[in-house]
């Protein structure tokens, strides 16, 4: 399973006059997982929500080769007046899944995602920030992603929740799709990542693959150095 | 135009909104027991002109809370609306909201009316004044769509209400005068170019008031102006970015 799900070209973004991303360009790969790493206010998020078409683009190019597309953002918000059963069939059936696969396909990510089946009976807004977050990765892994983008996608989670987590990844990769993992928690994603892009102040300053660094290299130092040299673009 | 899964989608999530909505019930029910009490009260006629009049503020009641605060709190950030799916949700909601309204209108005013009917009571000629108040709906709907994208929570419908009771007590004082803009509305004619453009004014913030017979005529200018407002909501929407505060 290779090939590329997604081509970021000379993406830029400003907020009131001031610069959020600049010239930002890199490429997501089928069947490895890409760390997205950056301090907070680098422009993860901005640069995400670019991609997903939430936030228009000052500039650049955004060339999405998937069919379906998930995305978990940091902090999932819904809507106060909905069941969580009632969101799962929204997203169902835009994706056109019968309604004879959807009750089955909710129960085995349930079960995946050590989320209870009863809560989706009840509204999101009443559950908790870690069964939010459960819930926001479970909307999305019902339409099967071919890309799959996660903003912070350890926070919230309790550990064991985070090594679920880490398997997830790792299991969709190898299902051949493009996981991209937005997180400033270096440690839980160095456990897992394939490639890196670095981003900092808005400006892409590395993008490597995992067996081009060496064994060597452990993530926190390539980070370090990267946002105070940015001289080390890949 | 939405593609019929994201149109199914708008319909359903749109309308569980409603559903759910305890101020919607609230004003769905006292409608027609005010309605009710009139006839009761009054008369029959008395009940039916109350029921045309009020009933585009129920389309307004709908639009409460429409469109800002799921932008601003990052409610669309979803799955359901990635690319351009949450523009194509805000927009559609005028549609099923519109919807909602025509068929409460008409679900309350064919009883009324055909009572009407039985007993002699009302007549054909009632039908353009439903028209004209499902119209005036209509733009109370985009229009409260189009506050909800300024003014949070519920208070696009204030907003609107308050400056209808600001022009109500301008009416009030201009009664004052004689022959001021109060006679000329009775009187059902505006001469010169400045009393037209105040009744222009007023039926844009009030448009019930062209249900009434002698000012149907500018029913044109209130689909003129929902096309107008629905055009500016349109390029808002188009423009519109979900950027969490």
């Amino acid at each position: 399973m290779s090939g590329t799900a997604l081509v970021v070209h000379g993406l830029s973004k400003s907020f009131a006059g001031v610069m959020a991303v600049r010239d930002a360009g890199f490429s997501l790969e089928r069947g490895r997982i890409t760390a997205f790493l950056g301090e907070n206010g680098a422009g993860k998020t901005t640069t995400i929500k670019m991609v997903l078409g939430f936030l228009r683009k000052d500039s650049g190019k955004v060339e999405l080769r998937t069919r379906t597309l998930g995305y978990v953002p940091e902090q999932p918000a819904f809507f106060s007046w909905i069941k969580g059963g009632e969101l799962l069939d929204c997203t169902l059936r835009l994706h056109g899944i019968p309604h004879e696969r959807r009750r089955e396909r909710i129960a085995t990510l349930c079960e995946r995602l050590s989320l209870d089946p009863a809560l989706l009976e009840r509204r999101i807004t009443s559950y908790s920030q870690g069964n939010r977050k459960k819930f926001s990765y479970l909307q999305s892994l019902l339409v099967s992603p071919d890309l799959f983008i996660v903003d912070e996608p350890f926070t919230a989670l309790d550990p064991t929740s985070i090594m679920d987590a880490r398997r997830l990844f790792r299991e969709l990769a190898e299902g051949g799709a493009a996981v991209f993992l937005s997180t400033h928690l270096i440690s839980e994603v160095e456990k897992v990542y394939d490639d890196v892009v670095i981003i900092s102040a808005g400006e892409v300053v590395l993008r490597k693959r995992r067996e081009d660094l060496g064994p060597w290299a452990d993530l926190e130092t390539l980070f370090l150095s990267s946002v105070r040299s940015p001289s080390l673009r890949g | 135009m939405l593609d019929r899964p994201r149109r199914k989608v708008t319909f359903r999530l749109a309308w569980l909104r409603l559903r759910r909505s305890p101020a919607a019930w609230a004003a769905a029910a006292a409608f027609p027991a005010f309605v009710l009490f009139l006839w009761i009260k009054e008369s029959y006629g008395t009940a039916l002109r109350s029921f045309l009049f009020l009933l585009p503020h129920s389309f307004l009641f709908l639009s409460q809370d429409m469109i800002g605060d799921e932008v601003r709190e990052g409610r669309l950030e979803n799955v359901l609306f990635l690319g351009n799916g949450f523009k194509d949700y805000l927009f559609g909601k005028n549609a099923v909201l519109v919807l909602t309204g025509i068929v409460y209108g008409f679900g309350l005013f064919i009883p009324l009316w055909v009572t009407g009917l039985v007993t002699h009571r009302s007549g054909w000629g009632d039908l353009p004044g439903l028209a004209v108040a499902l119209l005036a709906g209509v733009y109370y709907v985009i229009l409260g769509g189009l506050l909800s994208y300024y003014l949070k929570g519920g208070s696009n419908v204030l907003a609107l209400i308050v400056v209808q009771a600001a022009a109500f007590m301008g009416l009030l004082f201009s009664a004052a005068h004689r022959g001021g803009f109060l006679d000329l509305l009775s009187a059902g004619n505006f001469p010169g170019f400045v009393a037209k453009l105040e009744f222009l004014a007023l039926a844009a913030i009030l448009p019930n008031i062209v249900v009434a017979g002698r000012f149907r005529s500018y029913a044109l200018w209130t689909a003129g102006l929902a096309a107008l407002v629905l055009f500016v909501q349109w390029i808002k929407v188009r423009r519109l970015e979900l950027k969490r505060p």
